[in-house]
């Protein structure tokens, strides 16, 4: 579930998050089960050939169970002093505006809201 | 199968990240759009972006919560669905061609071959990994209607591409052209995601996987 993933999301302000949490040695903690449905996807209306698909969805957390970055606050590199140089960060650049996220840090807050290059995106680990 | 959903305020939508689409609520099945990033070190960042702008973290560390998981051999929280054992769970790749064709490159096999040539979903693709950095970019090397064909050189210490037939030179954080006959034009950045092979191959039961020849 931790899947590193170099994309960003767009147009919607994603806030809050269902989560799979697992904490790590050698007796995974699970936070309890609060819902597990199968559900239908729809294929995407915009594609016309676009196949839809099933998933079982599996509720751990409540909604804002881990609370997302609304605000972002940005530093310049100089400092960013709790930087460390093999830190993992996501790193975007739109219209010229190059930003970057350190990883251990959305490891704890999953989505970050930010308009970057005068875009809105949702940066999610 | 298990990744991240996440929620819209507005809606109440559930999104897959995966997937990058709705999943259930009101917006289901619509399609977000994506925007490549680059997953890197801050130290490569700033070298390679000395103007950005970087995430105040406040007085936060630099260790990872997850740190025994990414290295544990969990399959997420409810584990896999699909058992692909061509490579072991928590192995990482590089992940292409998505619902269109696709293909995992397991960084394992990049190690020691940081440029990789190819075709996938449809499309003629070039492969950058940089090893110490984990870092993985993938461009269209199809330009101006030539498909170039792609290695490594480094000049005084930055690894760079380098088109065969022309010698053209290209920065590999970004696709730009820097020397020969393509200077200032762009290779198209193809999506791509540094994934463990349990969640790729449980999305994409299907995949094709890069063995090296």
């Amino acid at each position: 579930m931790r899947i590193p993933w170099s994309y960003l999301f767009m147009g919607l302000t994603a806030v809050g998050i269902l989560l799979f949490f697992v904490l790590g040695g050698p007796q995974a903690l699970r936070v309890g089960l609060l819902n597990k449905e199968t559900i239908v996807v729809p294929p995407d209306p915009g594609n016309p050939s676009a196949q839809g698909r099933t998933l079982e969805l599996v509720t751990l957390l409540p909604p804002d169970g881990i609370q997302a970055i609304l605000n972002p606050q940005f530093i310049s590199p100089a400092e960013a002093t709790r930087y460390v140089a093999d830190e993992p960060v996501l790193g975007v650049t739109i219209n010229g505006d190059s930003r970057a996220y350190s990883i251990p840090f959305l490891s704890g807050r999953e989505v970050v809201n930010d308009t970057v290059g005068g875009i809105p995106i949702a940066v999610t680990w | 199968m298990n990744a991240l959903v996440m929620y819209d305020h507005q809606s109440g939508t559930l999104w897959s990240q995966f997937l990058s689409q709705g999943v259930k609520g009101e917006l289901a099945g619509r399609r977000l759009e994506t925007i490549p990033l680059v997953q890197t070190t801050f130290g490569q960042w700033v070298l390679e972006h000395p103007d950005t702008a970087i995430l105040d973290k406040g007085r936060s560390g630099s260790s990872d919560r997850y740190g025994g998981y990414y290295t544990n051999n969990d399959a997420g929280v409810i584990g896999e669905s699909n058992g692909d054992d061509r490579l072991d769970r928590k192995d990482k790749v590089v992940g292409i061609g998505f619902d269109e064709g696709p293909k995992a490159f397991p960084l394992s096999a990049l190690g020691d071959r940081p440029v990789v040539n190819d075709h996938v979903a449809g499309e003629d693709v070039v492969l950058f990994f940089q090893p110490n950095t984990e870092t993985a970019l993938v461009f269209n090397r199809k330009l101006n209607g030539e498909r170039l064909e792609f290695e490594q050189v480094v000049d005084d210490g930055t690894a760079l591409l380098r088109d065969r037939k022309t010698g053209s030179l290209f920065l590999p954080f970004t696709g730009m052209g820097i020397e020969g006959e393509y200077v200032g034009q762009q290779l198209e950045r193809i999506h791509s995601v540094v994934s463990f092979w349990f969640a790729w191959s449980d999305f994409y039961p299907e995949t094709e996987l890069y063995t090296r020849t």
